[in-house]
């Protein structure tokens, strides 16, 4: 490694203080009387470059759209899970069973002397099924939820009719908003206010139609949601006693650490729980998910970088292969050099500008077309997601795409380069 | 001070059963200004020799001096800059670079000199001038005769005014008339002081030169100085 260094510190030098103008010229001018040659051999790093350009791009804009989907939610948004923080898959599936969190604990959250800086909470739950209305079926998102939530979270308010009230969540209401999407599917252009669905052959009252929103988070497609009283979800859809999630919004942003500390306190207290580690719940706030995602779309863009960099690694070993091509047909040129006083160094210098210059000039196509491709992947995407989508590309994933380019010259380069510097003169000047 | 003087020189080539001598218990001194031609049939170590005079090859044993420093003890870097300093080098084939013009061609040497890149231009120019190729410098080598091709490596084995110039058989592939300009060039280059040793394995080239040493199956079987020379712009027969 140290030697690499010191030998990218000696070509840098070199171009910058010795006769680079000259070596530039007898290089290009190689490269220019064997173009399509050069140009296959620089293909295989025009593709890799480009494609980690992409990749980088791609995982930006996606990084940028999931924050701010969050920060849409609010930082004072808060939310309660049953079961431990998860951390495998066999946490997840306790998860998916727990039942630790019910009306008791969403009623002592509730208490004010408890918590006092929470405004609201609500248990939600999703309810996995199909709906039908006369001869249509549809299949929608389920939610046992607080209706009148959409408009406090998402700013979702209905098209027509009202959010149910909390007189239908005591009552159990055979209530139901639906989405734009849902209305269509099950009433075509007729109208839907008041008339009767049926979830699990439980008959709803149509009390209010959401407008066409779309994607409201990456996650929920409002269009297709279906939302039910959560007490009626619970006990007549799913038959359980228990909420698979609740929600909470705080006073404001700055009140969230100390109101899930008291969150914590209270559950904990409930549960007779003395060891945070064995928690039967888990908290998440915006900068959880904020961390996690950001954490997630990182993992995934290195990974699929790196994968996108092994093409890199075959366009280098292309690269080697034709210096080593390159090295053979220019023996007597070698050998010339050499008889006329290029030292050991001065071959290899050569030969290694050229590879270096081979590799920089696939980096800057790579770099266009890697550009070009990630700005027609969003016009894509931002059909596809939404407007939230947003080409992105960092300056930072550009120098570093040419640095890699370059590296890849000099590593691929080195050992053909080191190669020719060793030929001796007269067998060079022999050679056929 | 002799500018070449060497000691029981051998050069063995191949290992074991396979050892072929090129050149065996090789002795001779070269002073200064001298033009020397080394003849003997194909096999005989002519070029094998040459090769170790101009530094592209190394002796197996015996001891070279090159202004009576030991060759032996340089290391290879030095014998780079040597060789690029203080020799210059004609080969039968010409050895052009083909993508350079002449121009560059004729400036090669300088590129691993330690002159000033300021002078180039100035140099070569001189160079061509010497070999009479003033008006040709941004040609190509493919719009060049074979006679002109030599005349351009003459002038790049002149650029940098090296203290000897070493030829390889220059024109054994010229037709006569070319032969003649190029051994009236080389002539003349060693009248102004340059000593030359040049290869060849015709007996008439020979006889430009001043001294001829003949080898016979790597061995030097005559070592004498010319007595009549003959002279390239009275004529020339190959």
């Amino acid at each position: 490694m140290n030697r690499l260094v010191l030998w990218i510190f000696r070509i840098c030098n070199l171009l910058i203080f010795m006769r680079s103008r000259y070596i530039f010229k007898n290089v290009l001018g190689g490269l220019k009387t064997n173009k399509s040659r050069s140009f296959l051999t620089i293909l295989g790093i025009v593709i890799g470059i480009a494609s980690v350009i992409l990749i980088m791009s791609i995982g930006q804009s996606a990084k940028s759209l999931i924050l701010s989907e969050v920060e849409t939610l609010g930082g004072n948004f808060v939310q309660i899970n049953p079961g431990k923080e998860p951390e495998g898959l066999t946490d997840m599936a306790d998860i998916l069973f727990a039942n630790s969190l019910k009306d008791r604990e969403i009623d002592a959250l509730k208490n004010k002397s408890n918590v006092p800086d929470l405004i609201d909470i609500t248990p939600s739950l999703m309810v996995p099924g199909s709906v039908s209305y006369g001869g249509e079926v549809y299949k929608p998102t389920i939610l046992g939820w607080s209706a009148d939530w959409l408009g406090k979270i998402y700013k979702v308010y209905p098209e027509q009719g009202n959010y149910f009230t909390e007189d239908d969540i005591k009552s159990r209401g055979a209530v139901a908003v639906i989405g734009s999407k849902v209305k269509e599917e099950l009433f075509g252009s007729s109208d839907a206010l008041g008339e009767k669905i049926k979830i699990k052959n439980k008959y709803f009252r149509v009390v209010a139609i959401l407008p066409s929103k779309g994607q409201i988070s990456s996650f929920a497609d409002v269009d297709k949601f279906i939302v039910v009283p959560y007490t009626t979800a619970q006990k007549y859809l799913l038959g359980i006693d228990y909420y698979q999630e609740a929600h909470i919004l705080a006073k404001n942003e700055e009140a969230v650490p100390g109101m899930v500390e008291d969150i914590k306190a209270t559950l904990r207290d409930l549960h007779n729980i003395k060891d945070p580690k064995d928690d039967d719940f888990h908290i998440t706030t915006p900068k959880d998910i904020i961390g996690k995602i950001s954490l997630i779309t990182t993992v995934l863009t290195v990974l699929l970088t790196s994968i996108a960099a092994i093409s890199l690694i075959v366009g280098g070993v292309g690269i080697m292969n034709i210096m080593l091509v390159s090295v053979t047909e220019k023996t007597r040129e070698i050998g010339l050099r050499k008889a006329l006083g290029a030292r050991n160094k001065d071959i290899l210098y050569y030969f290694l500008i050229e590879s270096v210059v081979l590799t920089i000039v696939g980096g800057l196509a790579g770099i266009a077309g890697g550009v070009g491709l990630s700005y027609l992947a969003s016009l894509v995407l931002t059909k596809v997601v939404g407007a939230g989508w947003h080409f992105a590309i960092s300056l930072s994933a550009i120098f570093l795409s040419l640095g890699v380019a370059a590296l890849v010259g000099l590593i691929f380069g080195l050992y053909p380069a080191r190669k020719a510097s060793l030929k001796s003169p007269i067998e060079a000047l022999r050679y056929e | 001070m002799s500018l070449i003087r060497v000691e029981n020189i051998e050069k063995i080539y191949g290992q074991g059963k396979n050892e072929t001598p090129a050149l065996s218990g090789v002795c001779f001194k070269i002073e200064k200004g001298e033009f020397v031609a080394i003849i003997g049939p194909s096999g005989s170590g002519k070029s094998t020799l040459l090769h170790i005079l101009g530094f592209l090859d190394k002796p197996s044993k015996g001891k070279y001096y090159f202004e009576d420093k030991l060759i032996n003890e340089y290391p290879d870097n030095e014998l780079a800059q040597v060789r690029n300093a203080k020799m210059g080098f004609i080969f039968q084939t010409f050895n052009l670079l083909p993508r350079l013009s002449v121009l560059d061609n004729i400036k090669l040497p300088l590129y691993y000199s330690h002159i000033k890149e300021s002078l180039w231009d100035e140099m070569s120019q001189k160079a061509a001038d010497a070999v009479g190729l003033t008006h040709r410098l941004k040609h190509d080598r493919s719009q060049l005769s074979g006679g002109e091709q030599q005349r351009v490596a003459i002038a790049r084995a002149l650029v940098n005014n090296p203290d000897v110039i070493f030829a390889d058989e220059p024109t054994g592939n010229l037709d006569s008339k070319s032969g003649q300009i190029i051994m009236d060039i080389i002539q003349k280059l060693n009248d102004i002081g340059h000593t030359v040793v040049m290869v060849t394995h015709e007996k008439y080239t020979s006889e430009m030169a001043k001294r001829v040493i003949e080898l016979k199956d790597g061995k030097i079987v005559r070592d004498e100085l010319v007595e009549s020379r003959h002279l390239a712009r009275d004529g020339f027969k190959k």
